[in-house]
C-alpha cells in the first residue's frame, strides 16, 4: 500500500465523526481537500489536524436541530414529553439499578437475583413505549404507555400523588397522555438535538443522586453498618440544596436545547410530576412535610398545577382548532 | 445569525469567498494570504464553518467539477453573506477607527508630557 492510500484511508476513518448525511454530500470533497493539503511523504494525519476534524465532526452533530417554529396545539411539547420522560426516568432507573447492584454486591459478595430481575422488568416496562412508537406500532404503544403508570398505581407504593414514587407515577401518566394527544416519540426525535439527549441524561443522572441518598440506606443500613461502608446520610439542607440545583439546571438546560416555545411547555409538563417528587425529597429526614400537612405541602399543589397545565392546553388546542381551516394543511407532525 | 461578531475565520472565508466562488483547498490558501499565514485554516474547521455559513443562507454551492477523479465543490457567497460580512468589516473598521483615535490623542499626551 502506497503513502497516498494509507492516508486517504486514515482520513476517511477520521471522517466517521461526522454525520453519514454530512459524509454523504461532503466526504469525497473534504477527502480531495485533506490530500492537497497534506504533505507529499506524510503517512498519516497529524495530531492538530486529527483533532480538527474531530472537533468539526462533534460541532456538526451537535449543531441545533432546525425546528419549523410551530407548536400547534402543544403538538410538538407533548410529542417531546412522550419521549423525554421515559429515556429520563429510564436512565435514573438505569444508574439506581447499577448503584444499588454494586452496593449490594460489594457487602454481600453475591448479586440479588430476584431484585435485579423485577427492577430490569420495570426498565423494560419504562423503554418499551417509546421503542413501539418509534418502530410505528402506535395502538400498541398506547397501551404500552399506560402500563407503568398502572404498575406504580397498582402496586401501592405510597400516596398516588405524594412522595417521590408518587412523582414518578405522574410523570408516566403524563407521558402516556402526551403521547396520546402528539405524533410521539418519531417527531420528538426530528425536534430533540444530541445536547437535548444530552441534558435529559443529565437530569435523570442527577436525580439518581438524592433518590440513592434517601432510598439506599434504609434498604442496606445494617449492612452497611456491619461492613464500616462510607455513606453518610445527609438529610435537610444537603437534600434541598440538590433539588434546587437540579431543577434549576435542569430548566436551564432544557430552555437552551429545546427550540421556543417547546422548552418552556416541556417545564411546565415536567413540573406536575418534578414537584412532588423534590418536595418528598428535600423534606425527607425533617418535619417540614409531615403527614398532616401533606395535602397543603403537595397534593393541593400538585393538583393545581397540573389543572393549570391542562388548561393551558386545553385552551391552546382549542386555539388552533379553531385557526385551522378544513382546507389547510396539517400542523407539522400531525398525521394526517 | 449571530447577534455577536464574527470569528476570524468565518471573516475570513467570507473574505475568500468574495473574490469570487472557490473550492475548499482555494478558500484555506486565500485565507492563509489574506492573514499572512497567520491564519492556518484545517478542513475541520473549514468545513464545519460552512456548513454553518451555508444553513444560514450566507454561502451557497456555485458549481461542482471532477478534477482527476475527485469531487471540487465551488462555494459562493450569497447576498445575505455579502451583507453580513459588510456588516462585519464596517463594525471592525468602527472599533479600529476609535482604537486609532484614542491611541493618537494617548501618544500626543505622552508627547507633551514628555516634553
Amino acid at each position: 500500500m502506497n503513502d497516498r492510500s494509507a492516508l486517504e484511508r486514515r482520513y476517511r476513518r477520521l471522517l466517521g465523526w461526522y454525520p453519514a448525511d454530512h459524509r454523504r454530500v461532503h466526504g469525497e470533497e473534504m477527502i480531495g481537500v485533506l490530500l492537497a493539503s497534506a504533505g507529499h511523504r506524510q503517512r498519516r494525519p497529524g495530531l492538530v489536524e486529527a483533532l480538527d476534524l474531530i472537533k468539526g465532526g462533534l460541532r456538526i452533530r451537535l449543531k441545533p436541530r432546525h425546528y419549523d417554529g410551530l407548536d400547534d396545539g402543544w403538538r410538538d411539547s407533548l410529542a417531546v414529553a412522550s419521549l423525554a420522560i421515559p429515556a429520563m426516568i429510564a436512565i435514573l432507573y438505569a444508574a439506581i439499578f447499577a448503584w444499588t447492584g454494586y452496593n449490594r454486591a460489594s457487602v454481600t459478595g453475591t448479586v440479588p437475583v430476584a431484585a435485579t430481575a423485577v427492577l430490569a422488568g420495570f426498565l423494560l416496562l419504562i423503554v418499551l413505549p417509546p421503542v413501539l412508537a418509534l418502530r410505528g406500532f402506535r395502538r400498541t404503544a398506547i397501551l404500552a404507555y399506560f402500563l407503568p403508570a398502572l404498575y406504580l398505581g397498582y402496586s401501592g407504593a405510597g400516596p398516588v400523588v405524594a412522595g417521590a414514587d408518587g412523582g414518578f407515577f405522574l410523570a408516566f401518566l403524563i407521558s402516556a397522555i402526551a403521547f396520546a394527544l402528539s405524533p410521539g416519540p418519531p417527531r420528538a426525535a426530528e425536534i430533540m438535538s444530541p445536547r437535548t439527549w444530552a441534558v435529559v441524561a443529565g437530569i435523570g443522572l442527577a436525580i439518581c443522586v438524592p433518590e440513592v441518598m434517601i432510598r439506599l440506606p434504609a434498604q442496606a443500613r445494617p449492612l452497611q453498618v456491619a461492613h464500616n461502608f462510607v455513606w453518610h446520610y445527609t438529610p435537610g439542607a444537603t437534600l434541598v440544596f440538590m433539588v434546587l440545583v437540579i431543577a434549576i439546571g435542569g430548566a436551564v438546560g432544557l430552555i437552551r436545547t429545546l427550540p421556543s416555545p417547546v422548552g418552556k411547555r416541556m417545564l411546565a409538563l415536567l413540573a406536575v410530576p418534578a414537584y412532588p417528587g423534590a418536595v418528598t425529597i428535600a423534606t425527607t429526614g425533617s418535619e417540614t412535610v409531615g403527614p398532616l400537612s401533606l395535602f397543603e405541602g403537595v397534593y393541593l399543589p400538585t393538583l393545581l398545577l397540573a389543572c393549570l397545565v391542562a388548561a393551558l392546553i386545553w385552551q391552546s388546542r382549542r386555539r388552533a382548532g379553531f385557526e385551522r381551516t378544513p382546507d389547510s394543511p396539517p400542523a407539522p407532525g400531525q398525521h394526517a | 445569525m449571530s447577534k455577536h461578531g464574527l470569528q476570524e475565520p468565518t471573516f475570513l472565508i467570507l473574505t475568500a469567498l468574495a473574490a469570487g466562488p472557490q473550492h475548499g483547498y482555494g478558500i484555506m490558501t486565500d485565507v492563509a494570504q489574506i492573514s499572512k499565514n497567520r491564519v492556518n485554516l484545517r478542513a475541520g474547521t473549514l468545513y464545519a464553518a460552512l456548513d454553518r455559513l451555508s444553513g444560514e443562507g450566507a454561502v451557497d454551492v456555485d458549481r461542482e467539477e471532477i478534477v482527476d477523479g475527485r469531487l471540487r465543490r465551488y462555494y459562493k457567497l450569497t447576498p445575505a453573506g455579502a451583507e453580513l460580512l459588510a456588516a462585519e468589516a464596517e463594525r471592525l473598521r468602527a472599533n479600529a477607527t476609535v482604537a486609532s483615535g484614542r491611541l493618537a490623542k494617548l501618544s500626543e499626551s505622552l508627547a507633551g508630557g514628555a516634553a
